[in-house]
């Protein structure tokens, strides 16, 4: 049986499960692991927001909501900032949400122009949906998981270690943000033309 | 990589029940954001400090705080210019004023994000990541969600040789670097692209595999599962629901202090 195009198999619950918990490792190796070195007194970014935007391009809404919230709570417990793994959780799971909200919301607008011009034009046969987001629904994208990601850490931080404080981690979540839509975007496209049976990866 | 901070012993504190633990956990530290007062908060930290103390050693109560102190630091400097009440301390450059409210809200601050590290510290420090399943699994964690979380810990530690290979290779094909090498964050980045890529294409390929083998284990059907591990029943653990009434008054008491 070749799984890679068995759409039944898909459905399965096993892949889906299978498919989380790789994309969830994935994720927490991207946190934990990968960290770029910004600037030459020890701060880096890590690559978490690489991986959920990847995943929210790719796999859609609900899977960035799963794998973004439990892969960045699963890196901050090995990290050993177990403390901060709940508002991770919370903020990178909405984040994921969000981005992917937001792809999804941007294709189908760009499905009904078509149907629209197609129908004008009399063709019957729909080209298929572009899994490259649009650049509007990108920035809006970045926007709205940057305006969630750095709110809930701001208010949860607040509640923890104060407003002032808190707010010195604004700069950093917004910088984390940039690379993942600057990198995550080509790596979604990538992975998308180099390994096309990722298409029938969704549901 | 996998077990996380979790340091093995044979403490009380190693022997309790993961399920108390962790519900003692989120009394905690519910308890130390509440508005209390600082010989309270002060109070609920002593006590962590004593269990850390008591179940690790002297040396693992500073643990925590060595990973935290650049905030802990960020806290003392940037809390009391904002927190104008109360007697003027101190005044710096003539418009920077320290007063007793904002150095108040300074320390109780510090205090509680100490407490709720340590309180985190300790109850992972002391619990297995399997226990954590298991509690989290106890506390109404679907079959579904534990099983995603073990296999995903079993997946890091692959994935992380997987890019350690891949990085390797990608690193022989670049020529090595004449001198001292300089910090040039875009050329880390184009370095790490073709990485990140291959480890995706890899991580995803094993996808369908890992289907199968949970699809042959009879992953999906609604027969009774056995498990290889877990939790002692309650009944087991009466003297410990004692105790953890105990502190559960303590931490009521402090409240009204």
């Amino acid at each position: 049986m070749d799984t890679n195009k068995n759409e039944s198999f898909m459905q399965l619950p096993a892949f889906r499960i299978a498919t989380l918990a790789i994309l969830i490792a994935v994720t927490a190796l991207f946190t934990y692991v990968i960290r770029i070195p910004i600037a030459p007194t020890r701060g880096y970014i890590n690559f978490g927001d690489v991986a959920i935007f990847f995943t929210a391009i790719i796999f859609g809404p609900i899977t960035a909501l799963i794998t973004g919230g439990v892969g960045t709570a699963l890196a901050d417990l090995l990290a050993g900032y177990a403390q901060w793994a709940p508002f991770t959780f919370l903020a990178h799971g909405l984040q994921g949400l969000a981005i992917g909200l937001v792809i999804n919301t941007g294709r189908k607008l760009h499905v009904t122009s078509q149907q629209r011009n197609q129908s004008k034009s009399g063709q019957e046969e729909l080209t298929p949906v572009p899994r490259k987001p649009g650049i509007v629904s990108l920035l809006l994208a970045f926007v709205l998981g940057t305006l969630v990601m750095g709110g809930i850490y701001f208010l949860t931080g607040g509640l923890m270690v104060g407003f002032a404080a808190a707010a010195t981690e604004i700069p950093g979540n917004i910088l984390q943000n940039v690379a993942g839509i600057l990198v995550g975007t080509p790596l979604a496209m990538a992975v998308w033309k180099a390994y096309p049976p990722i298409r029938y990866y969704t549901w | 990589m996998v077990s996380g901070t979790y340091l093995p012993g044979n403490s009380f504190v190693h022997k309790a029940d993961p399920r108390m633990k962790f519900s003692l956990l989120i009394l905690w530290v519910i308890a130390l954001i509440l508005p209390v007062s600082i010989a309270a908060l002060a109070a609920y930290y002593l006590a962590l400090v004593l269990l850390i103390w008591a179940g690790l050693s002297l040396g693992q109560v500073f643990q925590p705080l060595k990973t935290i102190w650049p905030l802990l630091l960020m806290i003392a400097l940037l809390t009391p210019p904002f927190h104008q009440s109360g007697r003027e301390l101190y005044q710096v450059g003539g418009f920077i004023r320290i007063t007793e409210g904002g150095l108040q809200e300074a320390i109780i601050l510090i205090v509680r994000f100490s407490g709720i590290t340590s309180a985190f510290f300790l109850f992972f420090r002391t619990t297995t990541i399997d226990d954590f399943i298991l509690t989290l699994r106890w506390f109404g964690l679907p079959y579904s969600g534990a099983l995603v979380v073990t296999i995903a810990f079993r997946y890091i530690p692959s994935l992380l040789q997987l890019y350690r290979n891949i990085e390797d290779a990608h690193a022989l094909r670049r020529p090595v670097p004449e001198g001292r090498r300089k910090f040039h964050p875009i050329k880390k980045f184009s370095h790490i692209f073709p990485t990140l890529v291959s480890v995706m294409i890899h991580s995803i390929k094993g996808i369908p595999t890992l289907s199968m083998a949970l699809e042959s284990r009879g992953f999906g059907r609604h027969n009774p599962r056995t498990s290889y591990r877990s939790l002692l029943p309650l009944k087991e653990i009466v003297h410990q629901a004692v105790l953890f009434i105990i502190v559960l008054l303590f931490l009521v008491l402090l409240l009204f202090m």
